[in-house]
Formats: C-alpha cells, structure tokens, sequence
C-alpha cells in the first residue's frame, strides 16, 4: 500500500525526519505516535505530497509521490493538523469543489457528496457558511474532505485536536467506521486514542522510528505510556548523549584553556536544535553519557523540550 | 483545472472583489468613453479604450491579491497540494478564473461601438475597435498574470495588492522615462552588464552554488562585451528600447495609430506565458523547501 524508503527532510541544516522507512498494510488503523516536534506532520505532509522529501521515495500503490504524483495522490484522502477550509464557502461547495478535483462529475459527484456528509453526520450544516461553524463541525467537514470519492488510504494528522470530549468520543467512532472500508493512518500524541483506535503503532521520537509493531506486541509487557516514555525518552537521551560528547570534542579542540573541573556555559547542538547550557560540572574525560544525566537547565531560546506545544520545524 | 476555475471564479463574485474590480473598470472606460465620445464625437471607441487603460487596469491587484497569498495564509494551498492535481492546472484555473472575470467588462466594450454609431459622426472601423477591445483584454490578462506572480510570492494580500500597484506604476512611467535614457552605447552596454549580475544572482539563489552563480555572470558579461567589440552598433539605443520592451501598455497604443498590430497580441500572450510559467515554479518551489 504505502512503502517509505530512507525518507528524510531537512528545513535549512535542521534536520526534521531522518531516513526513516517503514510499510503500510492494507486493511489496518495505523497510529503514528510521537512528541510534539517529533516529525509526525512532516511525515504526513510527504506521504501525501504536500512536502517534497529531501531525500529518500514514497510509493503509495506502487506509484511514486513526485513522479507520478497524480495517481498516487488519488489513493489518498488527507486531512492536516489545520483544516483546509475556505471559509466562505459552505460544506455543500467545498465538498462539491473537492469532488469535481478528484475527477468526479454530475450525479457520481452529487451521490458521493451525500454518502460522505451522511457519514460526517454534515448534512444538517451543509448550506451554512463554514466560517459559523463549531470547530467539530469543521473538523468533520475536513475529514469529509478527506474521504471524498473513497481513497484507498485516509491519512489524519491530529483529527481531534481542539475538541470536546463528546466530539473527540464521535469522531473515534467515525474513524474506527473508516477503518473498516480504509487503511487509515492517524497522528496523535494522545495515547488513549491511539490505543482506543489503532490496530498496529509506528512511533516516531527525533525524526526516527523507534517502534513499529502490532498495538498488543507493544502493550504485552508494559502500558502503552511507558513504552513511549521509554522509547521516546531513549531516543531523546541519545541525541543529548550524542549532541554533549560533541559539544566536549569540540570545546578540547578549542586553544582556549577549558576549565576542566568547575562550572561553564557551553553551546550545545542537536537535532532538537541549539541550547546553551548553564554550570555544566565538566568531568577530566567527559564521558558522553554521564553527561547527559546530569540535570541540566536549558537556557537558550531555540530549546525545544519534549512535551510542549511548540512544534520544532513542522 | 475545471474545479479550481470554477472555485476561484464564483468565490470572486461572492467575495465582492470580482464584483468590485468589474465595477471600478466599467466606471473608468465610461468616463473616458463620455468625455472623449460624447463631449468629441468621435466614433473610434479605441481612443477611449486605450486612454482609460492605465486609470482602468491600475485597480487590477484587487482581483489578484488574494489568489494565492490567500491560500497560503488560510493553509488551504495544503489541499491543493493533496489533490490529484497539477501545479500547472491549479495555476491555470485561478488564472482562467481571473481572466474570465476580466472578461465581463470587456463583453459590455464590445457593445459600445454600437451604440456609438447611433450618436457619434464618422464611420466605424468595425476590425479595428474590436481589434482594440482584444488588445485590451489580452493586456489586462498579462497584467493579471503578473499580478497574480506578484501573489504567490507572498502570504500577505496587503503586500501582494502594495507591490502590484507598485509594478503597474512602474511600468507605465518607465515608457515615459524612456525618452531621457541616454542613446549611447557604452551606456546601453553598462545596463547590460547590470542585468547579467542580476541573472547571476539570481542563479546563484537558485542553486545556493557561488562557483554556477559567477561562471553564470562571467559567461554573460564576457558575451556581452565580446558583442560590444564586435558590432557596437547594436548598442544603439538598446536601453532605451529595453526599458520600453517592458512597458505594457505602450503596444496598445498602436491601435490608436489605426495600426492593426499582431505584434501586440505576440507580446501580451509571451507576457502571459512567462508570468503563468513563473507562478508554476514559484508555487512548486514552496513544497521544496
């Protein structure tokens, strides 16, 4: 269905997604589980074509994503974090517009724009202007979008962002729904939905996959949070690990005498981006992951720690 | 292409821009169209055609402005992307949306020769004022093509509409300018050599590679002196000609000259081609970086 091979983006020297491969089976709800800034969209966006990788190929039914961008992109419906929505349209022009694009024509397109809105539950909305509607209503209205003419794969990046709980309750139905006709891949940080939904995880922590299995194989010998602490918090060690014995190579190659024992400021750079730490108590031979259990304060503004909303390069 | 044709061209009408950019250009061709006709009594509907041509086309980033800045600021330019569509039909439609919008002022021209027949004295030349009524309509769509270029560069519309006036502005005095450009040749050959850093320049962005950027301008300045030694007669006056070779709205003016010019026709439909070509790469672009 969909086959990633070495797929790797970089925002100017920021590396964002780092060669990361992986397949997608039909029939599945797959959970694309990672932290914030972790490159769950920027996945998305080059499954579907939004984004052009840097480096490595996305096949989505044997049809590559930039060469032959059409027909690959005609077996996928995608929903972004943000509805794409023009607001001063009403549901009923949107999904008429969506349709006429993905090649659908007088009653074949009116019959699938009634299909999808009874299935959205929009029907009700559908002459109303999308800019009045709640943002649950505009939520289903982009997954609606997503599932004009019936594409084999639906990709969702964070469908319940921002919802009550009532609508994130009815849009998990609606999706465990699509998981029956579709192969659906879903972006979420949220584990309970993952786990509520999702058939098989891939996770995905400093723009690496660090797990991709079945949700019970991942679930056998812990809950579902602590693997992805686990996971996402050796990936994360790793890189500050890496990015510390770096900083250290890098301050003994300097001509400037290095305090060797005591306290100092020192820049360190990793794929989380750039910060600089403050009173690092500097061994004779720092050793990389010693120093990375240190407890650290980070200062600098181009820090971007796991679990906050900011995204880093998405 | 047909969906995003229709999408852009009932948006604009629903948005009240279309609406608003008929208006304004219907007020400004009947104005010039009562003072010139009905205070002279011309019967030549060009003379107040390509009079009210700047006046007229200078309210055009109206139309333009949201095109693509819109999309891209609202993030809908993400759906588009995810569509099985081409670039170049996304690009397409919003322009045939444009132009088609465009399209309606210049459906109401074709009606006023005829009722300028009944009020005006001497006699029509039918080829010609429709000629014309072509000639203007293709140059509002080489300006639209321009403007809508102008949009897909930024996700502000108020930046967008700013530097499209600007450009409209630019082009129409440059024609003026032109008359005091000094003839020389070393001078024409100092321009030349200014756009050829300009074109290295721009490889050089392009490629972010310093060695394809200077052997770029070394190729083109070399050729261009090597021009200059050989025949500098070419020089003659080329700045002059450049700096009117971009000017718009001076191949219309053969029209009122009573010269039928295909020449003018070549020119805009080139214009529309290059600046269409241009927001393609400029549109593709943005999924590269």
């Amino acid at each position: 269905m969909i086959e990633v091979k070495n797929l790797s983006k970089n925002y100017g020297p920021v590396p964002a997604v780092k060669g990361i491969s992986f397949t997608v089976k039909e029939g599945c709800i797959y959970g694309f589980l990672g932290p914030n800034g972790a490159g769950k969209s920027t996945t998305m966006n080059m499954l579907t074509g939004c984004l052009a990788p840097t480096q490595g190929e996305v096949k989505i039914n044997g049809h590559d994503i930039i060469d032959e961008a059409i027909e690959a992109k005609r077996c996928i419906g995608y929903l972004p974090e943000m509805p794409p929505l023009y607001l001063e349209m009403t549901p009923f022009e949107y999904l008429e517009f969506v349709g006429r694009a993905r090649g659908l024509k007088k009653d074949a397109l009116y019959d699938e724009m009634e299909r999808v809105m009874e299935k959205t539950k929009i029907a009700d909305v559908s002459d109303r202007l999308l800019k009045n509607l709640s943002k649950g209503y505009k939520q289903r209205v982009g997954i609606a979008q997503a599932i004009m003419g019936n594409p084999d794969i639906i990709i969702l990046d964070e469908p319940t962002v921002g919802l009550d709980p009532i609508q994130i309750i009815e849009i998990r139905d609606l999706i465990l729904e699509l998981g029956e006709e579709h192969t659906v891949i879903l972006s979420s940080h949220i584990l309970q939905e993952i786990e509520a939904v999702c058939d098989r995880v891939i996770m995905i922590s400093q723009g690496n996959i660090v797990a991709d299995d079945t949700l019970e194989a991942l679930t056998k010998d812990e809950t579902l949070e602590e693997a992805f602490v686990r996971l996402a918090g050796e990936s994360l060690d790793a890189g500050a690990a890496y990015a510390m014995a770096k900083a250290a190579e890098a301050d003994d190659d300097d001509s400037e005498p290095v305090s060797k024992k005591g306290k100092k400021k020192i820049r360190v750079e990793s794929s989380l981006g750039a910060a600089y730490y403050d009173e690092v108590y500097v061994d004779e031979e720092p050793e990389a992951e010693e120093a990375a259990d240190e407890d650290i304060e980070p200062e600098g503004e181009e820090y971007t720690p796991m679990f906050t909303d900011k995204e880093d390069g998405e | 292409m047909g969906a995003v044709f229709k999408k852009d061209f009932k948006s604009a009408l629903t948005g009240m821009t279309g609406i608003i950019f008929i208006t304004a250009v219907l007020v400004f061709v009947g104005v010039f169209t009562a003072i010139i006709h009905f205070d002279q009594r011309f019967a030549q509907f060009e003379y107040a055609l390509i009079s009210a041509s700047f006046a007229s086309l200078l309210l055009t980033p109206i139309l333009t402005m949201r095109s693509f800045s819109e999309e891209r600021k609202m993030k809908t330019d993400q759906l588009l992307y995810s569509l099985p569509i081409s670039t170049f039909q996304i690009v397409m439609g919003k322009f045939l949306a444009m132009a088609a919008i465009f399209a309606i002022p210049c459906a109401v021209f074709c009606l006023y020769p005829i009722v300028l027949t009944f009020f005006a004295e001497g006699s029509l030349n039918y080829v010609m004022t429709y000629g014309a009524i072509l000639a203007y309509f293709l140059l509002g769509c080489a300006i639209i093509a321009i403007c809508m270029f102008i949009s897909s560069l930024t996700e502000s519309q108020v930046i967008s509409a700013i530097i499209s006036i600007a450009a409209i502005l630019l082009v129409y005095f440059l024609a003026q300018f032109s008359a005091y450009i000094p003839t020389d040749d070393w001078f024409s050959l100092m321009v030349v050599v200014i756009l050829c850093l300009v074109v290295a320049f721009i490889v050089y962005s392009a490629t972010k590679n310093y060695i394809a950027g200077v052997c770029a301008g070394a190729v083109l300045v070399i050729a261009a002196v090597v021009v200059y030694i050989v025949k500098p007669a070419l020089y003659v006056g080329l700045a002059s000609q450049m700096i009117s070779g971009i000017c718009v709205f001076l191949p219309i003016q053969a029209f009122g000259n009573g010269v039928f010019d295909i020449t003018a026709y070549v020119y805009y439909l080139s214009l529309i081609a290059l600046f269409v070509f241009a927001t393609v790469q400029t549109f593709e672009k943005r999924r590269w970086n």
